[in-house]
C-alpha cells in the first residue's frame, strides 16, 4: 500500500523545511523527502544567511541554531588592474541578532530539519524523488527511488536543478544566460587570525563583495566572507558568458584567490573542501509560475534568488513560509487547486522581497546589454582615485581634469548620464 | 593547489551506476565540447574519438544540464553522490 500523507516536502533545504515545519506546527502530517545522506549533504550557501525571514517562522532562532559569525562588516571591492578599491562598512552600535550570519550549511541545515522533526514532520532521507504523480491534471504524490508516495499537496523544494518541475511541466528548463555557477572553498584560519584581519571581534565577522573583471569581458561576482574558524572564498559567473570565454570554473576561483585584494585575507589557510553550485540570476522576469492543482515551487526552484543583494536561503525561508501557510489553508478548506494555492504566488509577489527583485528586473536586462559597465566603473574609480591620493607635483586642479578626461575617454558623459538614471530608477 | 587535490578533499558515496549520461553520437560531432571547460569537477574529458565521464567525481551543481543539450543528467540514487562536510 502506499503511504498517505497530507503534504510531503521534496528537498530539506531552507525553503522545504521551512514548509514542512510551518505545516506540522499547524498538525498537518506531513513528510520531507531529501535525497543526500544526512540533510545539508548537497548543499551550498555563499555565506550569509539573512535571517530576516528566519526570525519570522522561528522567533529567537540565534540563541540556538548553529551560526558561524554575526556579520557587522558589509564590503564591496571594485577590483582593477594592480590597485583596487575597497568601500566598508561597520556596524559598531547596538546588536541587532536579526541582521545576517554566516552558515554553514551541513550543520545549520541538519539543525533546522531536527527543529521541524521535532514539531512532528516525518523525515525521510537518502530518498530521491524521481517524478511527481498526476492524477488527470493534479498532482497526487511522488516517485521515489524506494518507492511511491501520495498527499494532498506536494511542496517542490529540488533547488536549483529543477528537473521534477520541468517533467511536470511546470517551468522549463532555465537557459545558460538565466543561470549561474559559482565555486566556493572553504579556507580554515584560525579564530583570532580571522579576527585580527578583518578588524572584528570574536563571534562577529565581514562581507565582502568583490566586482570587476577578472578576465577580459567576464562579468563575475567574488565574495569572502567570515566563519568562526574558516573563510568562505568563492567566485561565480552566469553560465553562458562563461561559455563564450571557455573559461574553466576552477580557473577563475585560483585567479581570484591571488588577487592582492583577496590573499591577503586568506595567507597562510588550508583548504578543507571544495564546492560547485549553480544559482538562479533569471530574476523575477525569469520566475516561473509557482503553483498548480496540488503542487507549490519554493526557494531556489521557484528562481528566488536576487542577484542585485546576493539574497537566496532568506527568500528560500519566506517561500517556504508562505507556502506551508497557503498549504495549511487548502487543508482546513479542503481544495488543494489552483483556486486556493494561487494564494501563495499573490503572497510573495506582494513580499518585500519579491517587489525587490521586480523593480530589478530591468537592472539585470541593462547590465546584460551593456556587460562593459561593471568592469569600466571599477576601473574608472580605481584610477580617479589613484590620481587624486598622487603628490606628483600637479595641481589639485590639473588631476581633476585628468581624471575627467580618463572618465570621458572610457564611457561618454551621456552614457554615464543614462547609466545613473537607470540604476537609480531601478534601485529606488 | 591543483584541482585534483581539491577534488581528493571531498567526500563521495559512489553508486556503481552512473546519473549522467550524453548522446555519444552527438558529442562524437560536438564542435564546442563545452562540457570540457565548464564542469567545476572536470567530469569531462576527451579521448580521441569520444567524450569521457567520471560520475564518481561529480559534484552534482547541474551546470552540464544548462550548458549543454547532449547531457543527459538526473540525480544519483538516494544516499548516494556528494556529501558536503561543510557547505
Amino acid at each position: 500500500m502506499v503511504e498517505k500523507f497530507d503534504a510531503i516536502v521534496v528537498g530539506a533545504g531552507p525553503a522545504g523545511v521551512t514548509a514542512a515545519y510551518v505545516m506540522a506546527k499547524n498538525k498537518i502530517n506531513v513528510a520531507i523527502v531529501e535525497r543526500g545522506e544526512y540533510p545539508g549533504s548537497k548543499n551550498v550557501i555563499g555565506g550569509v544567511l539573512y535571517t530576516k525571514t528566519l526570525d519570522d517562522v522561528f522567533s529567537g532562532f540565534w540563541s540556538e541554531a548553529p551560526l558561524e559569525r554575526r556579520i557587522v562588516q558589509h564590503s564591496y571591492c571594485l577590483m582593477g588592474k594592480g590597485e583596487h578599491t575597497i568601500v566598508s562598512h561597520m556596524s559598531t552600535g547596538q546588536v541587532d541578532p536579526k541582521s545576517g550570519y554566516t552558515v554553514l550549511r551541513s550543520k545549520f541545515d541538519r539543525w533546522y530539519l531536527k527543529k521541524a522533526q521535532e514539531a512532528g514532520a516525518t523525515v525521510i532521507t537518502k530518498t530521491n524523488v524521481t517524478e511527481l504523480l498526476p492524477n488527470e491534471d493534479r498532482i497526487v504524490g511522488v516517485r521515489t527511488d524506494r518507492g511511491d508516495l501520495s498527499a494532498d499537496i506536494v511542496v517542490v523544494a529540488e533547488g536549483a536543478n529543477t528537473m521534477l518541475c520541468e517533467k511536470a511541466g511546470l517551468i522549463t528548463k532555465p537557459r545558460p544566460d538565466q543561470m549561474a555557477v559559482a565555486v566556493k572553498e572553504i579556507v580554515a584560519l584560525p579564530s583570532d587570525r580571522i579576527q585580527e584581519r578583518f578588524a572584528v571581534k570574536e563571534g562577529e565577522g565581514a562581507a565582502m563583495h568583490y566586482i570587476g573583471a577578472l578576465f577580459e569581458g567576464l562579468v563575475g561576482f567574488g565574495f569572502v566572507y567570515t566563519n568562526k574558524e574558516s573563510l568562505s572564498v568563492g567566485f561565480g559567473a552566469i553560465i553562458s558568458t562563461m561559455m563564450r570565454k571557455r573559461i574553466k570554473p576552477y580557473d577563475l576561483i585560483e585567479k581570484f584567490k591571488q588577487e592582492p585584494s583577496v590573499e591577503p585575507f586568506m595567507r597562510d589557510g588550508v583548504v578543507k573542501e571544495y564546492q560547485a553550485h549553480m544559482i538562479p540570476e533569471a530574476g523575477y522576469t525569469g520566475m516561473p509560475t509557482l503553483y498548480s492543482d496540488g503542487v507549490l515551487v519554493v526557494g531556489d526552484s521557484a528562481m528566488l534568488a536576487n542577484p542585485v543583494t546576493g539574497e537566496g536561503a532568506d527568500l528560500a525561508i519566506l517561500s517556504g513560509r508562505l507556502a506551508g501557510e497557503v498549504a495549511i489553508q487548502a487543508h482546513m478548506r479542503g481544495d488543494y487547486t489552483s483556486r486556493t494555492l494561487v494564494q501563495y504566488q499573490r503572497l510573495l509577489s506582494n513580499s518585500f522581497a519579491v517587489r525587490d527583485m521586480k523593480k530589478q528586473s530591468g537592472l539585470l536586462k541593462y547590465i546584460e546589454e551593456n556587460p562593459e559597465i561593471m568592469s569600466t566603473y571599477p576601473e574608472v574609480i580605481n584610477a580617479a582615485l589613484g590620481i587624486w591620493f598622487k603628490v606628483d607635483g600637479s595641481t589639485r586642479a590639473e588631476k581633476f581634469r585628468k581624471i575627467r578626461s580618463f572618465i570621458t575617454s572610457k564611457r561618454r558623459i551621456t552614457r554615464i548620464m543614462k547609466d545613473i538614471y537607470v540604476f537609480g530608477r531601478k534601485l529606488m | 593547489m591543483r584541482l585534483e587535490e581539491k577534488l581528493y578533499l571531498l567526500r563521495h558515496v559512489v553508486d556503481e551506476k552512473s546519473h549522467i549520461k550524453i548522446d555519444e553520437d552527438a558529442c562524437m560531432r560536438c564542435a564546442d565540447r563545452v562540457c570540457l571547460d565548464i564542469c567545476p569537477a572536470n567530469v569531462y574529458s576527451y579521448v580521441e574519438p569520444k567524450v569521457f565521464i567520471a560520475y564518481e567525481n561529480c559534484v552534482e551543481c547541474g551546470t552540464c544540464r544548462i550548458a549543454c543539450p547532449f547531457v543527459e543528467w538526473v540525480n544519483p540514487i538516494g544516499g548516494t553522490g556528494i556529501s558536503y562536510r561543510y557547505g
